[in-house]
């Protein structure tokens, strides 16, 4: 099973075990005029590993409908491991060059980005990232890094219980930033979802035309989000 | 790829309509010509809560799961009517116009503006459907909320003479007019008891089987273009659909969808070279 669950286990499980600790919420941050300005700053472009594409199964459900709704949408998540990436791994340099079109000095970081092995902040203030970037200034000879993660790619199907509420629908999902490396602070912060539906009829196995064209369509838009902030 | 709409019926277009045959457009039995507005049912996703299913025994357990699946598939389907029905909303000033828009005063104009085949007559009585080659056509034309274009969606199919059982050609087709930029598109579109939304149907519907019938005729051999993911207009707004680009000319691209239907769309380069006429016969 390539799903979600076992995050979903992991999330319950952390729920128990964490008590009421809460998780920051990082608002969205707009660009900083400053941030977009020549200024002989050089500024790293990253990117983290891509997901591959499969079946999300959202919504409030106990453990055994997890189990159904997988074997419900087994036929699909097959069919999602086929789709393609497309141009999405050169969002990088494209992000690169809009900044270069600004006159700003980007660089692209070939590697992708661990943010797992990066450590933690403890600070609680407002805009500053959650975990350090700063040791990342040394690492690539940058003052500031703009990250392009995208966490799920796929479809996305919201469950209760045993039963789906939803179709599944073309999903994308990720987070544009852009880090101070001296603050660690967050200079941009977008978060993007996109989901798409099916034109017409999705249950069409097993090479789902509705569904495959959602993907590619939410893949674009996906796309044009992350990049829109940089060439405005 | 033409073969698509062939294989799709289990039909093998092996023999082609003459390009030159004389043809006749059969009526639709539904008198009215049917409009929508465009709806986008990309915001249809349903709330989550959870469930908790009764469960003294199985039967009962396995009650509870059916009731709830067919309540979820219930809500899912209202839900999507929903946003037709308020999708609709944007028909309302035409109504006037379009109820009284028959099958057969569009069909002739369509016909008149269709540059193809030899001659071509309008089937007014289901007895004359039967003889020579035949096409069949469904139209469904959407507006987009912004008014500024129509999108004609046409389920077509082509008989060979004495063949009215099994079809050679059946494919739907989707053509999307250019967008119309009148600063008042109510009175563009109705002015002149509606004459401009009435001839711009027309050209789609003519566009639409000059397409069909092109494929009939000469059926695309050879290597098939990649599927790539095409970008267009409709209205003002840009949309994507992943396809094969079978050719482009004149601010517009025919496409070929994952479906293996056929799309005539506007590009969406507004810069790109302007000709007329962009309909019906095209390029």
């Amino acid at each position: 099973m390539s799903f979600r669950s076992s995050a979903f286990l992991w999330a319950v499980a952390a729920l128990f075990t964490s008590g009421c600790a809460t998780t920051k919420v990082q608002s969205p941050v707009s660009f900083a005029p400053a941030a977009l300005k020549s200024n002989n700053q050089r500024v790293g472009v990253a990117m983290t590993a891509l997901p591959k594409a499969e079946v999300h199964v959202n919504g409030n459900i106990c453990l055994l409908c997890i189990v159904t709704a997988n074997a419900a949408n087994s036929t699909l998540n097959k069919h999602a491991a086929t789709l393609a990436l497309e141009d999405l791994p050169s969002l990088k340099d494209k992000a690169a060059a809009a900044l270069r079109q600004k006159g700003i000095n980007a660089v692209v970081i070939d590697e992708p980005l661990d943010i797992k092995t990066l450590p933690d902040t403890s600070s609680g203030t407002r805009n500053v990232a959650s975990k350090d970037f700063t040791p990342l200034k040394q690492k690539y000879g940058v003052d500031s890094l703009l990250v392009l993660e995208v966490h799920s790619l796929g479809f996305v199907r919201n469950y209760s219980g045993y039963i789906a509420t939803t179709d599944p629908r073309a999903l994308v999902r990720g987070t544009g930033y852009m880090v101070n490396l001296s603050t660690n602070t967050y200079e941009w912060y977008l978060p993007v979802y996109v989901t798409k539906n099916a034109d017409g009829k999705w249950d069409e196995p097993t090479a789902f035309p509705g569904l495959t064209n959602a993907y590619y369509q939410a893949l674009e838009v996906g796309k044009d989000n992350f990049l829109r902030p940089l060439t405005n | 790829m033409a073969a698509i709409a062939f294989a799709a019926l289990g039909l093998s277009p092996v023999y082609a309509m003459p390009a030159d045959a004389a043809w006749s457009l059969c009526l639709p039995k539904e008198e009215v010509v049917a409009y929508r507005g465009l709806a986008s049912m990309d915001m249809s996703a349903g709330r989550d809560n959870l469930t908790l299913y009764p469960g003294p025994n199985a039967g009962i357990f396995a009650a509870a799961i059916i009731t709830h699946g067919l309540l979820a598939d219930s809500r899912i389907d209202r839900a999507k009517q929903a946003l037709q029905d308020k999708a609709d909303v944007v028909l309302r000033p035409y109504r006037p116009v379009l109820k009284e828009y028959k099958h057969a005063e569009l069909m002739q104009a369509a016909l008149d503006k269709t540059p193809w085949g030899g001659t071509k007559t309008l089937a007014t009585a289901a007895q004359a459907c039967g003889t020579g080659w035949v096409v069949q056509s469904l139209p469904l034309f959407s507006m987009t909320q912004d008014q500024r274009a129509l999108v004609l969606d046409n389920v077509v199919s082509v008989y060979a003479p004495g063949e009215m059982t099994r079809p050679l050609y059946q494919s739907i087709l989707r053509v999307v007019s250019q967008p119309r930029m009148a600063p008042d598109m109510e009175r563009y579109w109705k002015d002149d008891a509606g004459a401009a939304l009435k001839a711009e149907s027309a050209s789609l519907l003519a566009h639409s089987l000059v397409l069909a019938l092109q494929e009939t005729a000469s059926p695309a051999t050879g290597d098939a273009p990649a599927f790539r993911t095409v970008r267009y207009r409709e209205g003002e707004a840009e949309k994507m659909e992943r396809a094969q680009v079978m050719s482009q000319a004149c601010q517009r691209q025919v496409i070929r969808t994952l479906r293996g239907w056929l799309m005539s769309v506007p590009v969406a380069d507004p810069s790109a070279a302007a000709c007329e006429p962009a309909l019906p016969g095209w390029n």
